[in-house]
């Protein structure tokens, strides 16, 4: 029913050194439902997948190995340059969090492999030009995760906690970021006086220049020293060694590692609390229940307490989620103590569930199960 | 109370992704009714569906649900009502790489209003690997202003889990609360 339970995905790599892996391993841990791991990693685990980094004097001599060791092995190519004629998926360089993911999730379900090569000069993507059926995609025998999601299927009433653990949303790396996007100014974020990030807010997007736990641990340790200043010309970076992301799923990322549960200053735990509208929770780091805390949020305002109770969800996941929504500028507090002393309560269902003898709930089960 | 068929209606413009989609979570194949389409459309792919298109997921109780997609082109659409008629709710995917997909979202919005006075619909943006924006929060931001806030996700039509994710969140639009 969490995210964390989800089948690993093995990435096995070929012709990487350390500070390439690296680029992956950074990205793995960033805006996807599906964990991914290098192989290096995952100790004892069978690759479910390649990357071929195709950058380096020996090219091609190492995809001829590659095909005839793993020709049944999905693999997709990374380059600087972009190979039309290459028989699976090619990543072109930088590495992109939204095409990366996509990419990854093409390369399984279609298990575009070296062996299973076209002649290279026809990329897999072009379909038949008569009647097609499609075949269900096997997708890779993984059972996928439900991590956006999973209902709460936990018994026990969940209640509010009597205490409720506070962070200062304007303080450390996430106040950092909020502040480059309210003064929409390229930024270079330090951590620690290393060069952590590029931010161009107006475009929406980041630079990861350093590894994610690097960043995570920013987050999670008020010690740590943020120092921001203006892009410099000789901040280009080395486009083979960085992730790029989009700025808001960073934000989001990063209120949840702060928010570990508590909630931002700013967040009452008694005022009704409205969602404007729907995150792209596909494409965010996932949290537990999301997408149920979503609905119940964007349909009318709620307090926490009411929240917990009618969700039954755990306190921490509805407190991480309120600190992302937060953070991207998603949640409405409806401060008036009138409106605030009384909430209203939920909207009914459009349709009672029971009188359909559970139909929903199944096709819920069957959904989750798939 | 509206009375429900077991189905859920896919639709969107052609070649949005609705017969992939189905066919990541249907039990079976998807029945589908694809032709060549070079004769009948400017269409960028080869083919394109001209009927419906048919997909099924039993449930634990012998119960199915059915899962249909619109053809895509207008031309059908008098088909759209008849079959959207009690469903549980409609999955609209949106082709991010269309011309106009913000006017595509108007157009089948306003095509199954009716139907959408009573059930609950999600957006799927497809190809958002081919052509990334409008982003998901643009669309949103449109819907905010047009009096709704349904689930807006990035998906990809070949993606089970995305596809999963766009049913899950129709669900817990009917109710929140849920359980499986
Ligand atoms: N790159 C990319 N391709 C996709 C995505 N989703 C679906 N496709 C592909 O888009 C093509 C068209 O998908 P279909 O499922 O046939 O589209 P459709 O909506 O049924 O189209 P009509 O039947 O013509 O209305 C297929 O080749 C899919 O594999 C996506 O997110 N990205
Ligand atoms: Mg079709």
């Amino acid at each position: 029913m969490s995210a964390t339970q989800n089948k690993v995905i093995c990435v096995k790599t070929v012709g990487m050194d350390s500070r390439k892996q690296a680029v992956f391993r950074m990205a793995f841990k960033m805006h996807t439902m599906q964990r991914y791991e290098l192989a290096e990693d995952a100790i004892g685990m069978k690759p479910d997948l390649a990357i071929v980094d195709m950058d380096c004097v020996d090219g091609n001599l190492l995809w001829e190995n590659h095909g005839s060791e793993n020709p049944d092995l999905p693999t997709l190519i990374v380059s600087m340059i972009s190979l039309p004629d290459a028989p699976v998926p090619v990543l072109v360089k930088p590495v992109r969090i939204e095409t990366l993911f996509p990419l990854l999730r093409q390369v399984l379900s279609e298990r575009t492999t070296p062996g299973r090569q076209n002649p290279p000069q026809s990329p897999p993507q072009s379909p038949p030009l008569q009647v097609v059926q499609n075949a269900q995609p096997e997708l890779a025998s993984q059972p996928v995760p439900s991590s956006v999601n999973a209902p709460s299927s936990q018994p026990a009433m969940q209640k509010m906690p009597e205490q409720v653990g506070r962070f200062d949303p304007t303080r450390g790396l996430l106040g950092t970021l909020q502040e480059i996007l309210q003064a929409k100014r390229p930024s270079m974020v330090m951590i620690a006086n290393q060069n952590s990030l590029i931010v161009f807010p107006e475009q929406e997007r980041v630079m990861v220049l350093q590894d994610l736990t690097q960043l995570k641990n920013a987050c999670e340790n008020e010690g740590v020293i943020i120092t921001t200043r203006a892009l410099q010309k000789e901040d280009k970076p080395d486009n083979r060694n960085i992730v790029v992301s989009n700025f808001v799923g960073l934000l989001w990322q990063v209120a949840i590692w702060t928010s570990r549960g508590r909630l931002p200053d700013g967040i009452p735990v008694h005022a009704p609390v409205k969602l404007k509208y729907w995150p792209n929770l596909t494409r965010m780091a996932p949290i537990p229940n999301a997408l149920r805390m979503a609905a119940f949020l964007v349909r009318s305002p709620s307090s926490l307490p009411v929240a917990v109770r009618m969700l039954n969800v755990p306190p921490a996941n509805l407190f991480d989620f309120l600190s992302a929504a937060y953070s991207i500028g998603l949640l409405d507090v409806i401060e008036s103590r009138r409106e605030a002393a009384e909430t209203p309560p939920v909207e009914p269902v459009l349709v009672k569930d029971e009188a359909k003898g559970g139909m929903l709930s199944r096709l819920l089960r069957r959904i989750v199960g798939l | 109370m509206r009375k429900l068929d077991n189905k859920i209606i896919f639709t969107g413009p052609v070649g949005a992704g609705k017969t992939t989609a189905i066919g990541a979570i249907s039990d079976i194949p998807p029945v589908t009714t694809d032709a060549n389409a070079s004769d009948m459309t400017l269409n960028r792919k080869g083919y394109t569906t001209v009927a419906m298109d048919y997909g099924l997921l039993h449930l634990d109780d012998g119960s199915k649900v059915h899962l249909y997609g619109t053809p895509g082109q207008e031309r059908f659409d008098f088909m759209w009502e008849i079959l959207s008629n009690g469903a549980i709710g409609l999955i609209l995917l949106l082709d991010n790489s269309r011309q106009n997909p913000e006017k595509d979202m108007e157009f089948f919005l306003d095509a199954f209003k009716d139907m959408l006075k009573g059930a609950p619909v999600v957006i799927g943006v497809t190809k958002t690997d081919l052509k990334p924006t409008p982003t998901a929060g643009t669309y949103a931001r449109m819907l905010e202003k047009m009096g709704m806030r349904p689930p807006i996700f990035e998906i990809d039509g070949r993606s089970r889990e995305d596809v999963k994710n766009l049913v899950m969140a129709m669900l817990f639009s009917i109710d929140p609360g849920l359980e499986g």
